[in-house]
């Protein structure tokens, strides 16, 4: 244990910090273990398990009661990449989550500074911003079925009334398309909208009154101030939103059903109906499996190439 | 630059933070606003800057009217109590920051930075961010970013409050010498009367809304307008005493007694008119000693009810008969005496004599007969 220790203290390249919580982490470890022992057991049981079963899922071939008949090997993975669907699938699920994930986060920055300015019934938006918080996935997608319901729908309607021809937006694949990115926006808008209100609230204002007084427009103290100040909320949101849009299915299952022609069809649904509609779950669980390295991947890209323009405090 | 104020007034809905403000400040000048928080300096201060729109009333810079103009045209600069100092950018794009839109070439830019950091002693630390500054460092910085600018008018909104006592007294003649430096005109906002009599060139006391007195520090500190500029300026605090004036208007009645359990009173040569007053005597014109000198008309035994020791002086709270006075006393103090004597002053300059109702001073001097004046006769 002695030896251990000094070896550790004489280990270049660590922080002090970082040695002495490893040091306390080794004395402490047998209570340590106990504290963390009911999480521990859970994510065992819900996600450690589930995760290996699938990995070992995937190297087999599926007989049609849904068992796995025989191993294959790396088939399943060869399969699914030969497979027009889960290609497109792939290439929209992409597109799906880059277009949404930014659209949060622009319109809830948006907003957040419009409740940010002193304007009347400030309470009341930031109340109403963040409400979508409180809303279910289902719910939010019956309510988004309800306005462009081609024949009761508020927003078919209003098309109508406009005169435009095309106003059942859920049989054109753009339509489909905009209908989900639409809802998505509006469901996660809440909890980036809470987050960036509070970043924002954190930049000094006495900042902006020496821009103010250099001479700085409002567009550049945004881009001066505002945007490097709440860099770390922008960072975190982009990851949480990307890794939460690629895994999107509640909206798609309820709002399009993959339509139409596959062209919402995105992956985490894909895996679904494979698995629980075809019962093949050797294909669904390497498509899962390839879901969660891509979602590692952008993880990935991100910290390393977008956290250098993060300024932390 | 030389400022005016004329008829000032800030309202926000329904409440209003400053009325009337009529002053002058002079070119080059040090120029102080002191008063409790929420007098509405800072909001004053800002109002100057252009920050904070003004509900009526006018600002002349050199004769020119600018009370609409934008903050970026009045050519000012300001530094802020919290420094306002960019976190992510270094100590010289700080300074860039605040000079960037003056259109200066490149070089000037470059010899303005160089010069306010020199001046300011941070030259070494420029490329560092304000993270790896001490408190009074970046203070500093903002100070140099308000002096690249060359701007003739330099407000600071209490620049100095974040500080420890000892940083503050240094950055205090650090910005005494900057002033005298460069010349520049500058207002000053602080709470701290310390720093108002220690800075300013002429200090205005702020309260309720309202102008209480401008003046040089000692004409505050001597003749007080009312008892608020009486209280407020000097430490300890001036007492302020609850008195009576009877009926012949030449007896101001104290609320002590002397050891042979005779009131105390001021006499005046000439009446004013009776009624309730008060009186404020700072507690350095009291004079404390510990032998008893028997009945004297100007002596009172007091009971000492706390004592702080401040080293080579003490202060003191005394009270008799039921009434409190604070008392400065030159020399060390037993924490353990129980006993005191206190002799009230005799000098009319000592004496401050306000209104009990608005607290306005009433002039004692011209109410001493000629032969008498400069001092007052206190009898039992």
């Amino acid at each position: 244990m002695q030896s251990r220790k000094t070896a550790t203290l004489h280990t270049p390249n660590i922080k002090l910090t970082a040695v002495k919580s490893k040091l306390n982490l080794r004395q402490n470890s047998k209570s340590a273990l106990w504290f963390l022992a009911p999480s521990l057991i859970i994510l065992l049981i819900f996600t450690f398990y589930p995760m290996v079963v699938t990995v070992i899922n995937s190297l087999f071939a599926t007989n049609v009661r849904g068992e796995n008949a025989r191993f294959v090997g790396l088939a399943n993975y060869v399969q699914i990449f030969k497979d027009p669907v889960f290609i497109k699938s792939l290439g929209h699920t992409f597109a799906y989550v880059f277009i949404t994930s930014i659209l949060t986060i622009i319109v809830a920055l948006l907003l957040a500074r419009l409740v940010t300015q002193r304007i009347k019934g400030q309470a009341f938006f930031r109340t109403a911003f963040a409400s979508t918080m409180g809303i279910s996935a289902a719910v939010a997608s019956i309510l988004f079925l309800f306005l462009f319901n081609p024949s009761v729908g508020l927003v078919v309607t209003f098309l109508k009334a406009i005169g435009a021809k095309q106003t059942n937006l859920l049989v054109s694949p753009t339509g489909a398309m905009f209908i989900l990115i639409l809802s998505s926006v509006w469901m996660g808008l809440g909890f980036a909208f809470l987050n960036l209100l509070g970043a924002l609230q954190s930049v000094p204002e006495s900042y902006y009154e020496v821009a103010e007084i250099a001479g700085w427009s409002n567009w550049m103290q945004t881009w001066k101030i505002t945007v490097p100040m709440i860099s770390p909320t922008l960072f975190f949101l982009f990851v949480v939103e990307i890794i939460g849009k690629f895994k999107t299915f509640t909206a798609v299952d309820l709002i399009t059903g993959g339509g139409p022609d596959n062209n919402t069809n995105f992956v985490a649904y894909k895996i679904y109906q494979d698995a629980f509609a075809s019962h093949n779950f050797g294909i669904a669980s390497s498509e899962a499996i390839v879901l969660t390295i891509v979602i590692a991947i952008a993880t990935w890209i991100q910290f390393r190439y977008t956290e250098r323009s993060v300024f932390y405090k | 630059m030389r400022i005016q104020l004329k008829n000032l007034s800030k309202q926000y809905q329904d409440t209003e933070v400053l009325t009337n403000i009529n002053t002058e400040i002079r070119e080059g000048e040090f120029f102080v606003l002191v008063g409790p928080s929420g007098s509405g300096k800072s909001t004053l201060l800002r109002m100057i800057a252009g920050l904070i729109p003004t509900t009526s009333g006018q600002i002349y810079f050199d004769d020119q009217d600018v009370t609409n103009d934008s903050p970026k045209d009045r050519h000012l600069a300001m530094v802020f109590q919290n420094y306002a100092l960019l976190p992510f950018l270094s100590v010289q794009d700080n300074i860039r920051f605040g000079i960037r839109n003056l259109g200066l070439s490149k070089t000037e830019e470059e010899a303005r930075i160089f010069e306010a950091l020199n001046m300011v002693h941070l030259l070494p630390q420029r490329h560092r961010k304000p993270k790896a500054l001490s408190g009074g460092q970046q203070q500093r910085v903002a100070l140099a970013r308000a002096i690249a600018t060359k701007a003739p008018l330099v407000l600071m909104d209490e620049p100095l409050s974040n500080l420890d006592a000892q940083l503050r007294s240094e950055m205090r003649q650090e910005i005494v010498r900057l002033h005298k430096e460069i010349g520049m005109t500058l207002i000053y906002v602080t709470h701290d009367q310390v720093e108002a009599m220690t800075m300013g060139d002429r200090v205005m006391v702020l309260n309720d809304r309202q102008i209480q007195q401008v003046g040089t520090p000692l004409e505050l500190y001597n003749r007080p307008k009312n008892a608020f500029v009486g209280e407020f300026i000097g430490s300890p605090r001036m007492n302020i005493i609850d008195v009576q004036v009877d009926e012949t208007g030449q007896s101001i009645q104290l609320p002590f007694k002397q050891k042979n359990g005779v009131s105390m009173a001021y006499h005046l040569t000439e009446a004013i008119p009776s009624g309730r007053y008060r009186l404020g005597i700072r507690p350095e014109d009291l004079q404390v000693s510990f032998v008893d000198q028997g009945s004297h008309k100007q002596i009172m035994p007091v009971k000492i009810e706390a004592v702080a020791n401040l080293g080579k002086e003490a202060v003191l709270t005394v009270t008799n008969s039921d009434s409190n006075l604070v008392v400065n006393c030159k020399t060390q103090v037993d924490s353990d005496c129980r006993q005191a004597f206190v002799k009230l002053p005799s000098i009319v300059d000592q004496l401050h004599l306000f209104e009990a109702e608005h607290g306005n001073t009433v002039d004692l001097s011209d109410k001493i007969a000629a032969e008498q004046r400069g001092v007052i006769d206190a009898i039992s």
